[in-house]
């Protein structure tokens, strides 16, 4: 799955020159947490938060009027609280690993430029929707989630079992283990009746760790 | 995988009467975006954000900017249930309980690390994305054919296909030639989309 087939293309942007509280105002029209920033030439430059936004605004706290705050506000532009050159992608890069860039940079969202060209926006939020399809989490079923050991053809082993019984696997999804030798597998099985599926993981040997229909 | 294999615990509080500022003080430190409200039995009463915060006056007691309607999940509640209730609702975190008392808390970024894990994102291997068609048994053959070549799953998922007639499939695999790989997914009719690393 790569980046060009989940982020949000023609993102809200804004320009380098305008008051944050014409930012602040497109953010919530738009209801989007940040936006890339592009200067005269449409090149991106920076990239605004809403939260770089409110940790500038003075509290309503400050003995400033409502009347001071909201010019002080208007008299500062973009420019002076993005965050400039901010890390981009291109748009054929992994969707994981553009997962790993932001929690790695702890940053909630990658612009992704093309030819110097900024062609799309990937949130958390994006990659948050794909987790949950990975996971079948929409979809009914019975879900079992097995501790395997760590060997070759175990998978095989898991999925012709289900096979066998009529099952149909709507999504398998696997995670480390407690240790290097298991895996977790969290398989959402329909079609096939859950005592016979458990049984038939057991014959393999393996541990059903929670069995549950959704 | 469940809620309380991944959840923090315990989780940070603060009590209602603390100042917006104390709040926002207690977050910085932390590297937390929220914060469960607790009374003075340790029962859970509200929640603040962040964001909550940086919207109201730094002496403004919690209580008074806080959420009251917390929803909360238990530790046995499944993480994509758990991700599906942050999305649905587009909360960022929830409180976990036990009986009625609050034990830990679990967030975006907790999901986002086993988001990582699931796509096998930090290990080693020849990563596929495939087009495979929606029938019965496919994932079994599939598995079959990377375990007869001798390689080694570090990691399947399934996503949407194209249409209702096709899955997504991306596969990492430790311990086996690419080529081969490749040659064996296509004679089993899958349409290679992705081939990387390895």
């Amino acid at each position: 799955m790569l980046v060009r087939e989940r982020m949000s293309t023609q993102p809200v942007t804004i320009a380098a020159d305008v008051p944050i509280t014409e930012a602040l105002r497109v953010m919530r029209q738009s209801q989007v947490r940040r936006l890339p920033v592009l200067d005269k030439d449409d090149r991106l430059i920076g990239i605004v938060s809403e939260k770089d936004l409110l940790y500038a605004s003075p509290s309503p706290a400050t003995s400033l009027s409502i009347y001071e705050m909201h010019y002080m506000l208007s008299k500062l532009n973009v420019t002076e609280l993005m965050t400039p050159d901010p890390i981009t992608i291109p748009p054929d890069i992994l969707l994981e690993e553009a997962a790993i860039i932001m929690a790695d940079n702890k940053i909630g969202g990658l612009p992704v430029v093309e030819n110097d060209r900024l062609v799309g926006i990937i949130t958390e939020t994006d990659i948050f929707k794909v987790f949950l399809e990975l996971l079948g989490a929409r979809e009914k079923g019975l879900r079992l989630t097995l501790r395997i050991p760590e060997r070759m053809g175990e998978m095989a082993r898991i999925t012709t079992a289900i096979a066998q019984l009529g099952g149909n696997i709507l999504a398998l999804g696997t995670f480390l283990g407690d240790d290097p030798t298991t895996a977790i597998v969290t398989v959402k099985v329909v079609d096939a009746p859950a005592d016979q599926l458990q049984a038939a993981m057991q014959a393999l040997g393996l541990e059903v760790v929670d069995s549950r229909e959704t | 995988m469940l809620v309380i294999e991944r959840m923090s615990r315990p989780p940070i509080t603060i009590v209602g009467e603390a100042t917006v500022e104390e709040a926002l003080s207690i977050l910085a430190e932390k590297k937390q975006r929220h914060l469960p409200v607790v009374d003075a039995d340790e029962n859970l009463v509200g929640i603040v954000s962040e964001k909550d915060l940086l919207r109201a006056k730094g002496d403004d007691a919690i209580e008074k900017v806080m959420t009251q309607d917390v929803i909360t999940v238990t530790e046995y509640t499944a993480l994509e249930d758990a991700a599906r209730i942050m999305a649905d609702h587009k909360i960022s975190s929830l409180p976990v309980m036990r009986d009625g008392r609050l034990v830990g808390i679990i967030t975006e970024t907790d999901l986002f690390k086993i988001f990582l894990e699931l796509l096998g994102a930090r290990e080693e291997g020849v990563r596929l994305t495939m087009l495979v068609p929606e029938e019965k048994g496919i994932l079994a053959s599939l598995t079959r054919e990377i375990a007869q070549m001798g390689g080694n799953i570090v990691a399947l998922s399934t996503f949407r296909g194209e249409d209702p007639t096709n899955r997504m499939v991306t596969v990492k695999v430790a311990d086996a030639p690419t080529d081969k790989l490749v040659a064996i997914m296509e004679a089993l009719g899958m349409e290679i989309v992705d081939v990387r690393g390895g």
